[in-house]
């Protein structure tokens, strides 16, 4: 097989990895990696306070 | 034994200076915005004070602590050491503005009532004197009861003497505080604390009864019912009648305590002087000119990133070209050269481009916020959001959103009522964001730039932005009308004083904000255009078994070889023609065919319909994308192809049905883009705000239909002014 | 002569003699400094009639016609 496309599958691959990973920790995990669409707030991992805050029950409107 | 750090709470109202303050005693830079409400987040930083390690946090600014919503109670909580993983501060500073003092030591009487050490941090000392208002610092310690600092936070002035009071104070004990409130208040309050048993401090039990509708009300009848709730009716039916009545009765009792303690400490001119923001307003809040210097300004700024960011544009783009020329010398023809050549120099290359427009743009945006003009244009444009039902307080995270719609939709957390913060979260992702950039300026750049008027760019950019502008509050009111219905919320919001943004605080926004783009750009984008690119480039044979590459390698050479114009124009077109067919029957080029129905009404061909659908999970993807589909043979290479958007400009123009249409056609792209949630991110962010998957759903279902419909509209106007109008 | 605080004419001082509207409401305007006695002076309204926008104590404020309404004031 040539072998630029061994090297090219394999980068596929990695990609995909990649995508499926964040793609999985953006909706499941418990760290945000903003969408880093030239913001600098989501540079950073935001969501320390997150952990440190309660829960607060949402009551009355 | 390990000596235990000073845990330090900086608290005030907005625009105090906090933010400077924390900045310049942590060392570690933060964003400092002069806007109300600016920082959602506590930000934490700590520094060594004679060896005495001490944390800082600060504290989203606030007026009091009369807690309405959960964000709000966050920080009460906080400061009662209710939070479970957050130890109690040791001690707080009260940060005041020392032009505007008795406003501001309201928030010190309450904080002076917890129970922890107080320092006043007594701020911006310049501006009050420039006023012509004197504070007697050591008088106000001395009435106040507490340690007062004149600092000048953002010149570095006081820091040291604040530093020194911090390890004094925290080692020293709580001085008895004042008791500024009235009997009836503090008797009522105290057998309030006692009928819960101890579930709430003494502190909060004041609040309970003091906040009419506060946090603590709402969240203690949630849980005990309506028969408690009228117990605490009928307590403060008493206050009233004992001639307290809530909340009147607390603000009056601190203001008389505060101008008793400042009468000896503060002199002020008996006529205040006119200042330079006053000067400003009369014209930037002005009901015509201010409106004039917004849509002016607006303007400027959108001009100023195309025409500011052309040189270097230009530069990264000659890299790009020079880094795949590399390659190509080094690497044979096959999949690989290609992936590393299309796929990811001249995709990511290709969104990276825009990287000096967004520094521009948030060089605009900190500069704005940071000088105090943000509040003004919420101001002006109130009106329009009340009408929907939204309140100038919804215009701070649709500002934001400007830059990016995460901290947007995160920054809805300052809006008290649930329905509105919903209704602010859902619109947010309709603002154009910086990521929309490359889209606007790749379509601007191609059919809005050569020969037409040099204004045209700017204002097109412009009225992208304002499209956002106006269907966010339209949305907002459709839903205030039918899934969130509820009362237009209030929206009582100080107008701080102009001030000389600090050109440090600029860059550094800049800089944060252009390594998000660059590593964005070097990680999902990088790894999205692999995936595009794989899909654009297999199969890679056409119906013989044939690699597309060796025939296009093939006629190249032929073309090479002969002399003369014509025979290379030929080989060029050649190539062109096996390479639209490649792409054509790759993979996705197929998917985008079989869809071609959909997209013709928005006067798309498939490919802008392929470089739509792969930038769903990330808008910048289309660019690359287009970068590859609009590929071109490099025979003889013309300097004027060297630019994607003359290849399409040139590519458009050609098409026989589409080409007098190019115009509506890059409008309708524009439009859909402009109005599409395409950002996976955006929409994981409003699940984690709005616990639920419903909300994210809805909202990429109804950006989605909007989009298309907008550019639908778009295309057939266009179209029409086209057919009938020239 | 009495009025409220959206009736009252830019560049014009006033002075506060009751507040009254939503709880909410009223405690913000008396942490903001709004007490009976003080004064304002109205400088003006946004383009389109609404917000209007008044200086307290040191501080410019702006606030909906709605809200101001709730106000009663007086010239001086």
């Amino acid at each position: 097989m040539d072998p630029q496309l061994i090297a090219v599958f394999a980068t596929i691959i990695a990609a995909g990895a990649y995508l499926t990973y964040s793609s999985w920790r953006t909706w499941f995990g418990k760290k945000a990696p903003g969408c880093g669409s030239g913001c600098g707030n989501c540079a950073k991992p935001t969501p320390e306070v997150s952990t440190h805050r309660i829960a607060l029950p949402m009551i009355g409107e | 034994m390990p000596v235990l750090p000073i845990v330090v709470a900086l608290v005030g109202n907005p625009n105090a200076g906090k933010s400077t303050l924390f900045n310049a005693l942590s060392g570690l830079r933060q964003h400092v915005g002069n806007y109300p409400g600016v920082t959602v987040e506590m930000k934490k930083g700590d520094f060594v004070v004679d060896g005495r390690r001490v944390e800082l946090i600060d504290l989203p600014g606030t007026y009091s602590l009369a807690a309405r919503s959960p964000d709000e109670m966050v920080a009460v909580d906080l400061l009662l050491g209710r939070q479970p993983s957050e130890p109690r501060p040791d001690l707080i500073i009260s940060v005041v503005d020392a032009s505007n003092l008795e406003r501001h030591l309201y928030l010190t009487t309450q904080l002076m009532e917890l129970g922890v050490p107080v320092i006043v941090a007594l701020n911006m000392i310049d501006m009050a004197k420039s006023q012509g208002i004197t504070i007697d610092a050591e008088r106000l310690a001395k009435s106040l009861q507490v340690t007062v600092v004149p600092i000048q936070a953002n010149a570095g002035t006081g820091l040291d003497s604040l530093r020194a009071e911090i390890v004094r104070a925290a080692d020293g004990g709580v001085a008895p505080a004042a008791n500024l409130l009235p009997e009836p208040i503090l008797r009522e309050s105290e057998a309030l604390h006692g009928s819960l048993n101890g579930e709430i401090p003494p502190f909060l039990a004041r609040r309970l009864l003091l906040d009419v509708g506060g946090y603590t009300e709402q969240w203690l009848t949630a849980k005990r019912g309506p028969e408690w709730h009228q117990t605490l009716l009928d307590a403060r039916l008493r206050l009233s009648e004992s001639g307290c009545p809530v909340p009147a009765a607390e603000a009056k009792a601190r203001y008389a305590w505060i101008r008793a303690a400042t009468a000896m400490a503060i002199t002020k001119p008996a006529i205040r002087p006119v200042s330079t923001t006053d000067r400003l307003d009369t014209i930037l809040t002005h009901k015509l000119w201010g409106t004039l210097v917004f849509l002016a300004l607006m303007f400027v700024v959108f001009q100023a990133i195309f025409v500011g960011a052309e040189p270097l544009m230009g530069a990264i783009d000659a890299v790009t070209k020079w880094l795949a020329s590399l390659v190509e010398g080094v690497l044979p023809v096959g999949p690989l050269r290609s992936l590393i050549t299309d796929g990811v120099i001249t995709g990511v290359g290709g969104v990276i481009k825009f990287l000096p427009q967004i520094l521009l743009l948030f060089a605009f945006i900190a500069f704005l916020e940071d000088c105090g003009y943000m509040a003004r244009a919420a101001f002006l444009m109130d009106k329009i959001m009340s009408r929907c039902g939204l309140s100038g307080k919804s215009f701070i995270p649709m500002l934001s959103s400007i830059a990016c719609a995460i901290p947007g939709v995160m920054a809805a957390r300052v809006i008290e009522n649930r329905r509105d913060r919903i209704a602010t979260i859902l619109v947010a992702p309709l603002m154009s964001c910086s990521a929309r950039l490359p889209i606007y300026g790749l379509m601007i750049g191609a059919f809005l730039t050569v020969g037409r008027p040099f204004w045209l760019k700017g204002f097109t950019l412009f009225v992208m932005y304002m499209i956002g502008f106006l269907v966010a509050p339209i949305v907002a009111l459709i839903l205030k009308r039918t899934l969130l219905r509820g009362a237009t919320p209030i929206f009582v919001m100080e107008l701080p004083t102009y001030r000389r943004p600090s050109l440090k605080a600029i860059l550094r926004r800049m800089f944060d904000a252009g390594w998000a783009f660059v590593r964005r750009a070097g990680t999902l984008i990088l790894a999205s255009m692999i995936i595009v690119w794989a899909l654009l480039y297999f199969p890679n044979t056409d119906e013989n078994g044939q690699k597309y590459e060796e025939r296009i390698a093939a006629i190249t050479e032929k073309a090479e070889a002969t002399e003369g114009e014509d025979a290379k124009a030929e080989g060029e077109k050649a190539v062109n023609a096996l390479r639209s067919e490649w792409k054509r029957t790759s993979l996705l080029g197929r998917v985008g065919r079989s869809m071609e129905p959909v997209f013709a009404p928005l006067g798309w061909d498939w490919k802008i319909g392929v470089a739509a659908l792969a930038s769903f999970p990330a808008r910048e993807v289309i660019v690359g994308t287009l970068g590859i589909l609009y590929q071109e043979g490099d025979i003889d290479s013309d300097e004027k192809k060297d630019q994607l958007q003359n290849t399409i400009r040139d590519r458009w123009s050609e098409d026989p049905i589409r080409g007098p249409y190019v115009v509506p056609i890059a409008l309708s792209v524009m439009v859909f883009f402009a109005l599409c949630c395409q950002c996976a991110s955006t929409l994981a962010v409003i699940r984690r705000e709005t616990k639920s998957w419903a909300w994210p759903a809805f909202t990429f279902a109804y950006m989605t239909i909007l989009a298309y419909i907008g550019a639908f509209l778009t295309f057939q106007i266009g179209r029409w002014v086209v057919d009938h109008l020239s | 002569m009495s009025l409220t605080l959206d009736q009252v004419l830019p560049g014009q001082f006033v002075e506060i003699t009751a507040i009254a509207g939503e709880p909410g409401l009223v405690q913000r305007l008396y942490e903001l400094g709004f007490c009976e006695g003080e004064r304002i002076e109205f400088l003006g309204r946004a383009p389109l009639g609404d917000p209007i926008e008044i200086r307290i104590a040191n501080s410019r404020i702006s606030l909906r016609k709605v809200e101001a309404a709730g106000i009663t004031v007086r010239v001086v």
